[in-house]
């Protein structure tokens, strides 16, 4: 040991080195004694070092544009420097900075598991929206006023079942 | 008053339903949910916390295992108060300084609990003593569902359950156990068993202390992936690691006592004497004494009923749990030496009624 380097957060010299390794992966990560604390090393009710692991990952990700969510106003460069989310939306929001700190951080990609009765049923309905949303524009495109009532009705249907907040 | 009745009703942890076993001393599953319409706690402002708080307390006192539940708002709490609970396990840290909006429910016999407004909307967790998640998972996996009847959780089909730090998300599952290894600790054995179950995604960390020390050689470990595989796989893969460890632990105990009892047997009679005798005990060092008088009941030094008294002291010897003890009013100070000495007290007066340590049945077995 003994290598002197700086932290990675704020450049001072780093006293405190962490290596994690997952997968036959080696994370290492460097910090002051002061960044350490405030990045909780010291706190094991959680794990924290996935928590650094996601700025790992988000520091080291490539630069793209900053994306917004449209739901809460939360940004990528927010994610990349706070390691946590604003809110479910951000998921889809975000972009593929989401699917990289994913893929290095867990054994998969895709969820395996629990399943939410109640949310499954409500994204059918979604999807139900989205297709019925893109059959309105279309007949409106075409002068089919009738059909697009139609369309209309269902929708207003739809979405009271899905009873949509509006404000974040 | 909320602590006296928490501190002295029989809770799972200092009171537990089965009789506590060598080397397991409990088993725990957290689940981490959030509602779909909702910002995450720390982007959300205090007013749609505060709806979250609301909408969640009026769900969870509808579930049935959660009759009997008390409900608390981190506002109300004092300092000593959220120290007790944190100590108990009933809360993480980070909860005592979040923001307000924040509040947990904890079911009668403390073996459930659910913070609010944490890092994520809910954190659900289920303790139990002894080693056993498929009995754990049940409770909660029913908990969980009755739940879900009532809110939104929010959730993609890709990435299951959604959490405020990407690191949580699918499965939402931290399942860990605490586990006692004074065997791997004074054979330096520690270190290489860290290192090797890190590399199959698994964490250790001591609990008791600060930082992450090994205060009593009692450590927690637990899954660090949640993305990618189902709960039961989650569980099946840390319940084969611990059953290694568990292994590894008798080896290092049988081979203290092979190669030099003498030593061993020493060391647990000493603990026992400063236990019974001593006036002034820092957390820390009592946590190391209580330990070998645990490894020494493993050993049929003791008799196995003791254990729920041990398992109790570990968490009663806590500095909130001396502090609310020593009867002071939470905004008089204590100083760390007046809490050491009542430490030692309270510790003297447990062990004085005790049978003396018989080593001629110490034999380790692994039963």
């Amino acid at each position: 040991m003994g290598e002197s380097s700086n932290c990675n957060y704020c450049g001072k010299t780093a006293t405190v080195h962490l290596t994690q390794i997952i997968d036959s992966k080696i994370h290492k990560m460097d910090l002051c004694e002061a960044c350490a604390q405030e990045k909780g090393i010291t706190n094991v009710e959680e794990n924290s070092l996935t928590d650094l692991l996601s700025d790992e990952a988000t520091l080291g990700a490539t630069e793209e544009v900053d994306k917004v969510c449209e739901r809460c106003g939360f940004s990528s460069n927010e994610f990349k420097k706070k390691g946590r989310l604003g809110c479910p939306a951000c998921y889809e929001a975000l972009g593929s900075i989401i699917e990289t700190v994913i893929k290095g951080m867990h054994k998969g990609s895709r969820h395996k598991g629990k399943v939410p009765k109640r949310a499954m049923k409500r994204k059918l309905v979604q999807d139900q929206i989205d297709s019925i949303d893109k059959k309105l524009r279309y007949a409106i495109s075409e002068e089919r006023y009738e059909d697009a009532a139609h369309y209309r009705d269902q929708l207003n249907e739809l979405r009271s079942q899905l009873q949509l907040k509006a404000e974040f | 008053m909320l602590l006296d009745s928490l501190i002295n009703s029989k809770s799972e942890l200092t009171n537990s339903s089965v009789v506590p076993t060598a080397v397991v001393l409990s088993t725990r599953i957290r689940l981490a949910r959030n509602l779909n319409d909702f910002s995450f706690p720390g982007w959300a402002g205090k007013d749609r916390r505060l709806e979250v708080l609301a909408l969640s307390q009026n769900a969870i006192k509808e579930l049935s295992g959660m009759k009997d539940s008390r409900s608390i708002t981190m506002q109300d709490l004092s300092e000593l108060e959220k120290k007790i609970l944190v100590e108990r396990r009933l809360m993480s840290r980070e909860l005592s300084s979040a923001e307000e909006g924040s509040g947990i429910i904890i079911n009668a016999d403390q073996s459930c609990s659910i913070m609010i407004n944490e890092e994520d909307h809910l954190r659900i967790q289920v303790i139990r003593s002894g080693f056993n998640f498929r009995r754990v998972w049940k409770i909660i996996d029913q908990l969980e569902s009755e739940m879900e009847a009532s809110l939104n959780f929010a959730f993609s089909p890709d990435w299951g359950y959604l959490t405020a730090c990407p690191s949580n998300v699918g499965t939402g599952m931290r399942a860990s156990v605490m586990m006692h290894l004074p065997g791997l600790v004074i054979t330096n054995q520690m270190e290489k068993v860290i290192r090797a179950v890190n590399q199959l995604g698994i964490v250790v960390r001591g609990i008791f202390g600060e930082g992450s020390e090994a205060s009593g050689s009692i450590f927690q470990i637990s899954n660090q992936q949640t993305l990618g595989e189902s709960e039961g796989d989650i569980i099946d893969n840390l319940g084969s690691v611990l059953n290694t460890i568990i292994e590894q632990e008798h080896n290092a105990r049988n081979q203290l006592i092979a190669n030099d009892s003498a030593k061993l047997f020493d060391k647990i009679g000493r603990a026992y004497g400063i236990l019974q005798n001593a006036h002034r005990l820092s957390s820390e060092e009592a946590m190391n004494l209580l330990s070998l008088i645990r490894l020494g009941i493993d050993l049929n030094a003791l008799p196995n009923r003791l254990r729920r008294l041990i398992d109790r002291l570990f968490i009663e010897c806590q500095p909130a749990h001396i502090q609310f003890a020593l009867g002071k009013n939470t905004k008089d100070t204590v100083s760390l030496d007046q809490r050491d000495v009542h430490r030692a007290e309270v510790l003297r007066k447990k062990f004085a009624p005790l049978p003396s340590l018989d080593f001629e049945k110490a034999v380790y077995s692994t039963e």
